[in-house]
């Protein structure tokens, strides 16, 4: 038994899903267009009227029933050709199964192309007679009209379908919601996505799927890392290597902690939870923001050329730069603070500047060592640049175990913050 | 949602099988307070009675005093490793089972050259993780 008992103030269609707004106008949208092949504006919200526009404009089947399959040689060459990225998506996308509930649902994960890869579900909708697309099925808007995949994929940001705001009929009994997965280059890899008969238990995974999606972007960085570290190892001649190995694996503490709570989130909407789990994701994406962050920063201490200058937020780097110094501190028994200042901006290569305060950090651990405090702060100069100052301190304090050093920052930039 | 779990002795986490301390528990030990806490809700979900450990020494105390089913151990923490957590735990005669949890970029290999058989990667799939646990702690399943 799926789903639930409808509200007293509910519609229901023939398949017992409860009619919203959306649904019924665009519903009188599609009988217009399949009689007259005209597109009504008025009826459809706007991301959904753009999408149909593309539909149109690209020749897709109103009438279709179901979505279009690769061959099967294909779809094994395509899944073997994608087993990383489905390994990275799948906790995600068990996660949206267990929050799902009772209720019937499918999340799926597609390709860059609209091609789906993977689906979670419940038995009926994964392999009934009214199931979802399976793995090989065309999602692209130009194949199967607008839809939870191809629709996301076109317009490059988070789309919501009800019921007949897809194109084509047989994606009608639906909700979907979609979300695009970027690569840490920024390119589009694929859709994450969760189909649903109600409406309304779909709108309550919202949240999640964003969360989903960006945790899928997490875990493409860190495979980033891994090769970052393996090319590092392998080109060899760095004596910093250890150093960097030691520090990818403190920033990846805060993507596992984000999986964690991705996980627990997903439980506690399972339990109608949805105070407790909206804070998990807020928790989430922050251990996902941060995580992202400071892997720029890893890259940034890792690389071998010089960068590009650019204007830099010289708290904001001090500040991820401690973050992710925090274990190794740590095992070095050293404080470290941030004497705060007034905010400022420099022009400086970050990937010269990150390795120069990396270095003045860590002279400072063992100078301060065992007890000690390393303390940094920002100087604004008279000639117009910016330096951090590094300063270690030892107990007992002794003018001898007090040391300072000076990491100069570039000119201060006059572009607004 | 539960308050972060302060530093220190804490058994922030009891499940139903809260009754069989003896055998039915697990210690986490991590340096990082809020993988602590949300690996004791998940298990304490699961039906197990949590106790953490913030640092190896923590944990060494901890293990000299009171009986676990299984102990999950961090490998990188300030003080001493996990290495060196499960080398003086061995060397003092204890054989209570322990997972090891590492971000480590060859996790068999840290763990072959450690010796110790039963090991996660970070991050961790939490049914593979409670499967470990399961298959490790015979006595709670």
């Amino acid at each position: 038994m799926y789903g639930r008992a409808p509200l007293a103030h509910e519609r229901l269609d023939w398949n017992g899903v409860p009619v919203t707004l959306e649904s019924k106008r665009a519903s009188h949208a599609h009988r217009r267009y399949l009689s007259t092949g005209a597109l009504r504006p008025e009826l459809l919200r706007e991301p959904v009227f753009r999408a149909w526009e593309r539909c149109h404009a690209q020749g897709a089947s109103a009438r279709q029933a179901r979505a279009e399959h690769l061959a099967d040689a294909e779809i094994e060459r395509l899944l073997t050709q994608q087993r990383g990225f489905m390994v990275a998506a799948r906790p995600y996308l068990q996660a949206l199964a267990q929050a799902a509930a009772a209720e019937r649902h499918a999340a799926m994960l597609s390709d860059s192309r609209g091609v789906v890869l993977d689906v979670v579900g419940d038995p009926p909708s994964v392999s009934g007679p009214e199931r979802v697309p399976g793995p090989g099925s065309l999602l692209s808007e130009a194949v199967s009209g607008a839809n939870g995949i191809g629709t996301p994929l076109a317009e490059g940001g988070y789309v919501e379908l009800v019921g007949a705001e897809h194109f084509i009929e047989g994606f009608h009994l639906f909700t979907c919601q979609g979300v695009p997965i970027r690569t840490p280059d920024g390119a589009i890899a694929g859709v994450i996505s969760v189909s649903m008969r109600r409406t309304e238990a779909a709108r309550r995974l919202h949240e999640l799927l964003v969360c989903a999606a960006h945790g899928i972007e997490a875990e493409l960085i860190r495979e980033r890392l891994d090769e970052d570290v393996r090319r590092l190892i392998c080109a060899g001649g760095r004596d910093d290597e250890a150093l960097l190995e030691n520090l990818r694996q403190d920033l990846v503490q805060a993507q596992a902690t984000a999986r964690l709570e991705v996980a627990l989130a997903a439980r506690d909407l399972a339990r109608d939870r949805l105070v407790y789990a909206a804070r998990l994701l807020a928790l989430a994406q922050r251990s996902i923001a941060v995580f992202a962050r400071q892997s720029a920063l890893w890259r940034d201490l890792a690389a071998t050329d010089p960068g590009p200058l650019r204007v830099v937020d010289l708290a904001g780097l001090l500040s991820d730069l401690v973050a992710l110094l925090r274990t190794e501190a740590a095992t070095s028994g050293v404080t470290v603070e941030i004497v705060e200042d007034a905010p400022l901006q420099v022009v400086a290569d970050p990937l010269r500047l990150s390795r120069a305060l990396l270095r003045a950090f860590l002279c400072a651990f063992q100078a301060g060592g065992g007890g000690g405090t390393a303390r940094a702060s920002t100087q604004r100069r008279a000639d117009g640049h910016a330096a951090v100052l590094v300063h270690a301190s030892a107990p007992p304090l002794r003018e001898a175990d007090t040391l300072s050093w000076i990491v100069p920052a570039g000119p201060v930039s006059q572009e607004p913050g | 949602m539960d308050a972060p779990t302060p530093e220190g002795d804490s058994d922030a986490h009891t499940g139903p099988l809260a009754g069989h301390e003896d055998t039915c528990r697990v210690l986490i030990v991590d340096d990082e307070p809020d993988l602590r806490r949300l690996l004791g809700e998940v298990l304490a979900d699961q039906g197990w009675s949590v106790a953490e450990a913030h640092h190896g020494e923590h944990a060494l105390d901890r293990l000299q005093a009171e009986r676990f089913a299984v102990v999950l151990l961090d490998h990188r923490m300030p003080g001493l490793s996990g290495g060196e957590v499960y080398s003086r735990l061995r060397a003092a005669g204890d054989a209570t089972p322990v997972i090891l949890m590492t971000a480590a970029r060859n996790v068999h290999e840290l763990a072959h050259s450690l010796g110790i058989p039963h090991f996660i990667a970070k991050p961790f799939d939490l049914e593979e993780l409670v499967t470990m646990i399961k298959a490790t702690s015979s006595a709670c399943t």
